[in-house]
């Protein structure tokens, strides 16, 4: 049957009718970092600070063999209220916590817990990014955990899930601007996003 | 008037505040090849509507014109006092005086338009009359519950702010068009047109019942530009409308009743949608259809249409995005790559751009107010606001100030003191047109603005070569009030240098034909003389009459206009060699040595003006929407030139305990924890407290009396924005935020990255095309490619 299925989804790609972007959203609080990571994975580098968002971005970003169109919405409370309207067709979700900001953690947590209960991203894979950990005072591991109510997650191996049917998510601590663990966090989740785009390989 | 040349330097404000006009250059190499190697084009801003202090009221009478070459009779004629005859000071052509002229005129007794000090005068043009404006407003009712209500609130509220005369009307849109009925008071009636399809304006007037046609005004006269004689006959009276339209347009006084009931009666539009689509907005459809019901009613005459939306059209024609959530609005990539999401791009804004064209041609003036948290289409309609003189407001909600107080001011009046035929009238203007004239010496190359050209290139003050508008000596603008303004560029004629008397004048006549608010026409005429270089081989004088800021601000304007059709990169690699040629050429040093450079004092702040423009989002949209950055750009294309160097080059004062309130430079090196910072970006207005001051707050040190002073240095800050706030339009958005919190960013966003930002080696090649170098290391690069032998 796995054959069948793969078969089916090679031709259809190879015909350009299946292929698609895997559609990743960038979510979380303002200031998180959001448009810093868009810019960092599209040009390689942080250049000018971001005014915060208000009208959605969006960019086609390729990381290794895998395109991606990033959704960079913004973050603040009036702006949060539009999010839904993306929640259609997303191959995976990105959600970035400011490790600094530990006033913040009980908001970030309401947000992110409105995502994980959603129904259109029941089985979406969701990134956690515990960001700016360049700074001397950032939350650990366990206190942001704690702080976002993360204390259980999937694990940084994709495969253990991979048959289990529950929806991934992990959380790992990076600095965006200093480009640190950003790479073994996308390496996880296009690990799930390649299983969910078929023929995301072949172009 | 002319700039005055002290001693001490030009004045350029002088000409700015007595006639509305500020030039790059103000004494003019002789040559072509001299005004090249000047680099910046020799150009100026021209504020048509601006108020001018000094100006005498309206003169009750038609202008006299040049027999030759139409120029306007104006102080800078020569008069022959004995024969009764005048010289026109751009053809030398002779004229004898009308009669009524002849029988009076003396040296002592001079008609206003032959007055030195009044260069700029305005005329009443006698027997036109198009009766007062017209307001139609286009609402989206496909927002929010919340949205709406604000909406409507402000909408009523602009009941009272419409002249009593004027006519209204009111049109919502969601699935549907409805086009409602002022004439029943019991029950609101309205007629209702399908949002998907496109009606032509005859369907239009059919389904409405409009049989007459609209009264022929003085359409033809004004049609055939500023510079063609006044109408002759009056046409339209105050109350003159097609025979039907009365129905749909009403005067305010007569139904303001029942525009509140409706406006009170509206709701969210009822149509259900599927979970996954937007709500079918019909915004095409509902514009073409006010612009039928406008032209169809009131045909050339003054009217404003003005959109209130809150998403972008889904259905019909002008659709910017598919009603599909799964599809996405597009982004400046998925246009540069000529993406799916991008495919309505084009076709609406071919569809926007023709409405536009049949708004011009009547003068009529498309508002658009767009307000929601994404984008809703303003860089397909961009041209309806922007061949029309219209106005663009962007905001976030029908809530902010930004749209509720700008939408308040569009009705601002002149004060109750102004001479009467302007006091209490709206300062807006209509179909205006603006003609210019030029000394054979040189001529036209095009203008950049709100303008439309009118083909007008038989006249002998057109260039051959193009900017901008380019071909014509005539534009039209629409809509106008006092900011509106627009940027004309020039070229000389002669290629040799050659020595010029200093005694030679070239003269430049601005003639502004456009609808006051009364409905009588008015003529702005503006003649401006200017001098030569007398000396091609010294370049002192060239540059002694350099106005940094208008040539900022005319370089900004080309740097923008070609943004339409260049990538940012070609437009940066543009803006770093014109900087580097005009350093090469103006500065005084020693080949090969950087610091032997020294750049005069009238050039002192443009490589700054220059570095903020090359990293402004008016030239790199960066993350921001395509919405966005048309937005940016069509504001700094119709404002003058402080507010636009305010848009370039944002202000930052400082406010600390240790010194009076101070411009600091726009650089990290100005953020300190013990002060605060105002931060002026035009669009937005910015009070950001240091850390320490924060935590002093906090604290509530404010609200101890024996820190009465720290009272004060929190407040002065926010009084001063207040005031920055206080006449602007748009309204800005203001935001009062503590360093290193989320919305610190506004700030941290606009500074210059002088530690902690890339220190890059960026000199390679011909430009420094490095993203973000720090101002020195640019001034650096700059120094050592100008100083290169
Ligand atoms: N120290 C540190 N600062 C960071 C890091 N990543 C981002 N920042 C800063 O945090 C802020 C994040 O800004 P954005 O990326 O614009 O935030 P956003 O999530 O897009 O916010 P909204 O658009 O308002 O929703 C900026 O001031 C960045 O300079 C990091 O890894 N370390
Ligand atoms: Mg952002
Ligand atoms: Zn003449």
């Amino acid at each position: 049957m796995e054959y069948v299925t793969t078969w089916f989804y090679d031709v259809l790609s190879f015909f350009g009718l299946y292929y698609k972007d895997a559609k990743v959203l960038f979510l979380g609080l303002d200031g998180a970092g959001k448009t810093t990571l868009l810019k960092v994975l599209k040009n390689g580098k942080v250049d000018k600070m971001a005014e915060p968002t208000t009208h959605a971005g969006k960019e086609e970003l390729v990381y290794g063999s895998l395109k991606i169109e990033a959704h960079d919405l913004g973050g603040h409370a009036g702006v949060r209220r539009g999010w839904k309207e993306f929640f259609f067709d997303v191959d995976g979700v990105i959600f970035i916590v400011d490790s600094v900001d530990r006033d913040r953690f009980p908001e970030a947590k309401a947000a992110l817990d409105g995502l994980l209960g959603s129904e259109r991203l029941a089985s979406v894979p969701f990134l956690v990014l515990g960001n700016k950990i360049d700074v001397p005072s950032s939350a650990g591991d366990a206190e942001l955990r704690a702080g976002i109510g993360l204390m259980e997650t999937t694990g940084t191996d994709p495969e253990a899930t991979k048959s289990t049917g529950v929806r991934p998510i992990e959380l790992f601590l990076v600095s965006i601007t200093k480009k640190t663990n950003i790479k073994p966090a996308f390496d996880w989740l296009s690990a799930y996003l390649k299983r969910q785009v078929p023929g995301a390989s072949h172009f | 008037m002319a700039a005055a040349t002290a001693s001490d330097g030009w004045d350029f404000s002088i000409l700015e505040e007595s006639d509305g006009l500020r030039f790059s250059w103000n004494q003019w190499p002789s040559s072509r090849a001299e005004a090249q190697k000047a680099v910046v084009p020799l150009g100026c801003l021209y504020s048509p509507l601006r108020q001018i202090e000094n100006m005498p009221e309206a003169l009750q009478y038609d202008p006299v014109r040049c027999k030759t070459c139409k120029a306007v009779l104006n102080p800078f004629c020569q008069v022959d006092f004995t024969n009764k005859v005048w010289s026109c000071c751009f053809c030398m052509g002779r004229n004898a005086f009308p009669p009524h002229y002849a029988a009076h005129i003396t040296e002592s007794n001079l008609p206003a338009e032959l007055i030195q000090q009044y260069s700029t005068v305005e005329y009443e043009l006698q027997g036109t009359e198009a009766g007062p404006p017209c307001f139609l407003f286009v609402v989206d009712t496909t927002v929010d519950k919340d949205e709406l209500e604000q909406l409507k609130d402000s909408l009523e509220q602009s009941l009272s702010l419409v002249p009593d005369d004027a006519l209204v009307g009111l049109i919502t849109f969601g699935k549907m068009v409805q086009v409602h009925e002022l004439s029943f008071e019991a029950c609101p009636k309205s007629v209702v047109f399908r949002g998907s399809r496109a009606y032509d304006p005859a369907q239009v007037r059919e389904m409405l019942g409009i049989r007459g046609t609209p009264p022929a005004g003085p359409a033809a006269a004004a049609a055939a530009g500023a510079g063609a004689a006044p109408a002759a006959t009056t046409g339209a009276t105050a109350s003159g409308l097609a025979k039907g339209s009365e129905r749909f347009l009403r005067p305010a006084a007569d139904c303001s009743m029942q525009m509140s009931t409706i406006i009170e009666g509206m709701s969210v539009d009822p149509w259900t949608r599927k979970d996954d689509e937007r709500p079918a907005r019909c915004t095409g459809s509902a514009i073409a259809t006010a612009v039928s019901i406008l032209s169809g009613s009131l045909g050339y005459r003054g009217a404003r249409l003005m959109l209130f939306t809150g998403g972008p059209g889904t259905t019909g024609p002008g659709q910017v995005v598919d009603a599909s959530l799964r599809c996405s609005m597009r982004s400046h990539d998925d246009i540069s790559k000529g993406k799916d999401d991008a495919k309505f791009v084009e076709g609406a804004t071919e569809f926007f751009t023709e409405l536009a064209t049949t708004c011009v041609s009547n003068g009529h003036v498309v508002d658009i107010f767009a307000c929601a948290l994404d984008q809703v289409g303003l860089l397909e309609m961009k041209p309806l606001a922007a061949r029309t003189g219209g106005l663009l407001v962007l905001a976030d909600s029908f809530g902010q100030s930004v749209f509720k107080e700008s939408f308040r001011r569009v009705f601002v009046r002149h004060d109750a003191d102004a001479p009467p035929c302007d006091a209490g009238f709206l300062t807006m203007g209509f179909a205006a047109t603006l003609e210019v004239q030029t000394s054979p010496e040189y001529k036209i190359c095009g203008a950049i603005g709100p303008c439309t050209s009118l083909h007008k290139k038989e006249s002998p003050c057109v260039s051959a070569s193009e900017l901008g508008e380019g071909g014509t000596n005539a534009w039209a603008m629409g809509g106008v009030d006092p900011s509106t303004t627009v940027a004309l560029y020039f070229d000389l004629v002669s290629t040799d240098p050659k020595p010029i008397p200093i005694s030679k004048r070239r003269h430049i006549q601005l003639v502004t034909r456009y609808q006051h608010a009364s409905g009588k026409f008015r003529l702005r005429v503006t003649t401006a003389p200017g001098i030569w270089c007398p000396d091609p081989s010294s370049k002192a004088a060239l540059a002694a009459s350099f106005d940094q800021e208008a040539a900022a601000v005319l370089m900004a304007r080309i740097a923008t206009d070609r943004t339409a059709t260049e990538p940012p990169g070609d437009i940066l690699q543009w803006l770093d060699r014109s900087l580097i040629r005009l350093c090469s050429h103006f500065a005084s040093f020693t080949p090969d040595s950087p610091s032997s450079f020294d750049l005069g004092s009238t050039f002192s702040i443009f490589p700054q003006f220059m570095y903020h423009l090359r990293r402004s989002q008016f030239i790199q949209p960066g993350t921001h929407s395509p919405d966005e950055t048309i937005y940016f750009r069509s504001v700094l294309c119709r404002e003058d030139v402080s507010n636009s160097i305010v848009m370039i080059q944002p202000s930052l004062i400082s406010y600390s305990f240790s010194a009076p309130p101070t411009p600091v430079l726009l650089d990290t090196s100005s953020i300190c924890p013990d002060v605060i910072l105002l931060l002026d970006t035009f669009f937005t207005v910015v009070v950001w407290r240091g850390s320490t001051i924060a935590a002093w707050r906090e604290q509530g040190y404010q609200d101890r009396p024996e820190h009465e002073g720290f009272k004060h240095l929190l407040r002065a800050p926010e009084d001063d924005a207040q005031l920055i706030m206080a006449d602007r339009f748009p309204v800005p958005r203001y935001i009062i935020c503590d360093q290193d919190k989320s919305q610190a960013r506004f700030l941290m966003a606009k500074v210059n990255p002088s530690s902690g930002g890339a220190t890059g080696s960026a000199t390679d090649g011909k430009n420094f095309n490095t993203d973000e170098v720090s101002f020195s290391v640019f001034m650096e690069a700059l120094i050592k490619m100008a100083v290169q032998s």
